[in-house]
């Protein structure tokens, strides 16, 4: 290889193809062997300057907040332990509102009994101190239908 | 380590290969709060997938796969609107480059590496998001042409096409500044 290396050649140079001619020219001609190593510092310096960049700012990066499997065995227990409460809560609150329903209905009941009683006495509550002063006997008409 | 064995232990996985991760989410998307958001679904798509990995392709590899995905998506989705926040984020790189500075003997030479570092993130920023993709795993994450077919799920040759012209790019670019 006599003539200077090519655009391509560079390229498959840095791509890490780097056939025995093109090393032997690269050894042989020092202007391609100074646009090799030009091109090879910035690549170096410039994947150098890459890292130290990552390296910095991870540095002042807060702490890995990678925390899946704690994140969700922890949110696996809330969502748990949240639905677990609101199984107690309704359970709780049905079995509270069947005894007030209970106790209404008692009480309604008694209440029916009451006016029950109430409407069935043959005379106003009242009157019932002159009832017990008359003694009931049988009456003229009474008398005749006999 | 049998591979399959090692994703066992996925908190070791995570301190092993999150530097590698996060280091080509940020090279790619220049964002270091997106970059560590993108690191962060990274392992958490391959924790939940990782019953399903059988170690055919090696565990650096697959995460990588998963990594360049999650980088195109939000490429293409334009969430991250990184090329505005490129020139936002200049002067932090900027400052990360000072330790390259640091390292050379001359104020001379260290100008110099800085110009060269400049002018390939210049042309780096001017590729196209394959291109660049390609680039980053080539010469950020030393994978060879084989690596980065198998991350990216281009054949090897079309791998090459995009590394060529992104090297033609940086040809022409450096040719201009010397």
């Amino acid at each position: 290889m006599n003539e200077h290396l090519s655009p391509e050649d560079i390229s498959r140079w840095f791509a890490g193809e780097r056939s025995s001619d093109l090393q032997r020219h690269a050894g042989e001609c020092q202007e391609c062997s100074a646009r090799l190593d030009s091109m090879e510092s910035a690549l170096a310096e410039f994947r150098g300057a890459a890292h130290d960049w990552s390296a910095v700012q991870s540095a002042s990066a807060p702490s890995i907040a990678w925390r899946p499997p704690v994140l969700h065995t922890a949110r696996r227990w809330v969502l748990a332990a949240t639905s677990m409460l609101i199984l107690v809560s309704a359970s709780a609150y049905w079995h509270t509102r069947q005894q007030t329903r209970a106790a209404e209905m008692a009480r309604a009941d008694a209440l029916l009994v009451q006016v029950d009683a109430e409407i069935s006495r043959a005379v106003p509550q009242t009157m019932e101190p002159l009832v017990n002063l008359v003694t009931w006997g049988p009456g003229p008409t009474d008398e005749r239908q006999k | 380590m049998d591979q399959t064995r090692e994703i066992e232990d996925f908190d070791a996985v995570v301190r092993l290969y999150w530097p590698r991760i996060f280091r080509f989410a940020l090279a790619s998307l220049r964002d270091r709060d997106a970059a560590e958001s993108l690191a962060q679904d990274c392992f958490l798509k391959a924790y939940r997938a990782r019953r399903g990995f059988r170690g055919e392709a090696s565990l650096s590899t697959w995460l990588m796969q998963i990594a360049v995905n999650l980088v195109r998506d939000s490429i293409r989705n334009r969430r991250l609107r990184f090329w505005n926040r490129t020139r936002a984020m200049a002067p932090n790189f900027d400052l990360a480059s000072q330790s390259l500075a640091d390292q050379h003997s001359s104020p001379e030479r260290a100008v110099l590496a800085k110009e060269r570092v400049a002018a390939v993130w210049n042309v780096v920023e001017t590729l196209s998001q394959r291109q660049r993709t390609v680039f980053l795993l080539r010469f950020v994450e030393d994978l060879d042409l084989l690596e980065i077919a198998a991350v990216t799920g281009l054949r090897e040759g079309t791998v090459k096409v995009h590394l060529f012209r992104a090297l033609e790019a940086l040809r022409k670019r450096m040719g201009e500044t010397q």
